[in-house]
């Protein structure tokens, strides 16, 4: 617990003070991607479901929040409200039909539905298709605060992904977590103790599903653009790159990734095309050398959970 | 056998999509998998353990 409260006053320290030093919108991006890996933890993570198809809820809810805020002109705050909403709907339908299956058969349906959302989003009138939403205002939280300053979008965005993070951090601690750990851990005997394991899961997927509603909603709003690459299935195998770089099952470890993953499709952007080579090197050396990810490794070391 | 017969299939009914609805030939797979999920956990030639 003591590991967790340092690791946490670090991390905060670090997204504090870093816009002095970095491009505060990378460190925006970095926010919203670590939001969206942290959801996507608990699923893998807590749950041991390995869902091949969050893209779906962080594109889909980044598309309502634009057409919201753009459309129908709603303060900041409600547009990211029915970005979640929306995100947490999908989410139980989506978490209904896959649900009933198990490991690479959950995989493949999530997939699958992932793909059908993809469609969706390239065809709907209100997604603009290929060109995807654009120029999406920011507009004035709680209709007082102007969020087109970068430090004003910097510490909404901050404040999200922390309230996000410590709700996350909340819930793994909860009864519940430990039911989904037992869950992860050998399903059978879950329910011989009495558990309803389908009810389980099923909140954990809504509940990953609106966290990753949350982070796409609030992305859509920073970059004042909700496009394709967002729910296109690359971007699902980029969360479980992300979860699996800092660590499985670990609560600090998506952020970690995040930040690694992020930062290297930004900085080595010059490079073209090799991004994705270098991704893929850094991806094995990964797997062969440290399987449990940064912090996974550093809580081994320390022997401690982070 | 399974494999053949579905991979040979599924290759027909995404050829044919593209002929009427271009749109959707690269999603109507994906349609079928999922049907094919939820009704035959095991695949359509495959037996449940």
């Amino acid at each position: 617990m003591k590991h967790q409260r340092i690791a946490l006053l670090v991390m905060v320290a670090f997204f504090a003070l870093a816009p002095t030093m970095i491009y505060p919108l990378f460190l925006m991006k970095v926010m919203c991607f670590a939001l969206f890996a942290c959801a996507f933890n608990l699923l893998i993570g807590y749950g041991g479901l390995l869902s091949f198809g969050h893209a779906m809820f962080l594109g889909f809810a980044g598309y309502i929040a634009a057409h919201a805020a753009k459309v129908w002109g709603f303060n900041p705050e409600f547009a990211i409200l029915a970005a979640v909403a929306a995100a947490a709907l999908l989410g139980l339908g989506a978490g209904l039909i896959a649900i009933r299956r198990q490991g690479i058969y959950f995989a493949m349906i999530t997939l699958a539905l992932a793909q059908m959302v993809f469609f969706f989003c390239l065809q709907a009138p209100f997604t603009g298709g290929e060109d995807g939403i654009q120029a999406v205002p920011r507009g004035r939280l709680f209709g007082l605060i102007d969020l087109a300053p970068v430090f004003n979008m910097y510490v909404l965005v901050f404040a999200i992904f922390l309230g996000g993070f410590l709700l996350i951090y909340r819930v793994i601690h909860s009864p519940f977590g430990q039911v989904l750990k037992a869950i992860r851990e050998n399903e059978p005997r879950a329910i011989s103790l009495g558990y309803d394991t389908d009810r389980y899961k099923l909140l954990a997927f809504v509940l990953s599903a609106a966290l990753a509603g949350l982070a796409g909603g609030t992305k859509a709003l920073v970059f004042q653009l909700a496009s394709l690459t967002d729910v296109h299935w690359s971007m699902s195998g980029e969360v479980v790159l992300m979860t699996l770089v800092g660590g499985l099952g670990t609560v600090f470890g998506p952020v970690v990734g995040a930040l690694v993953i992020v930062a290297m499709a930004n900085y080595l952007a010059q490079l073209g095309a090799w991004v994705t080579v270098v991704q893929g090197i850094i991806f094995v050396i990964c797997v062969l050398t440290f399987r449990r990810g940064v912090v996974g490794e550093l809580a081994h070391f320390l022997k401690k959970p982070l | 056998m399974g494999a053949i017969v579905t991979g040979f299939g599924l290759g027909v009914i995404e050829g044919l999509t593209k002929v009427f609805y271009p749109e959707a030939s690269n999603t109507v797979i994906f349609i079928i998998m999922a049907i094919v999920l939820m009704i035959r956990p095991a695949g359509l030639f495959g037996t449940a353990k």
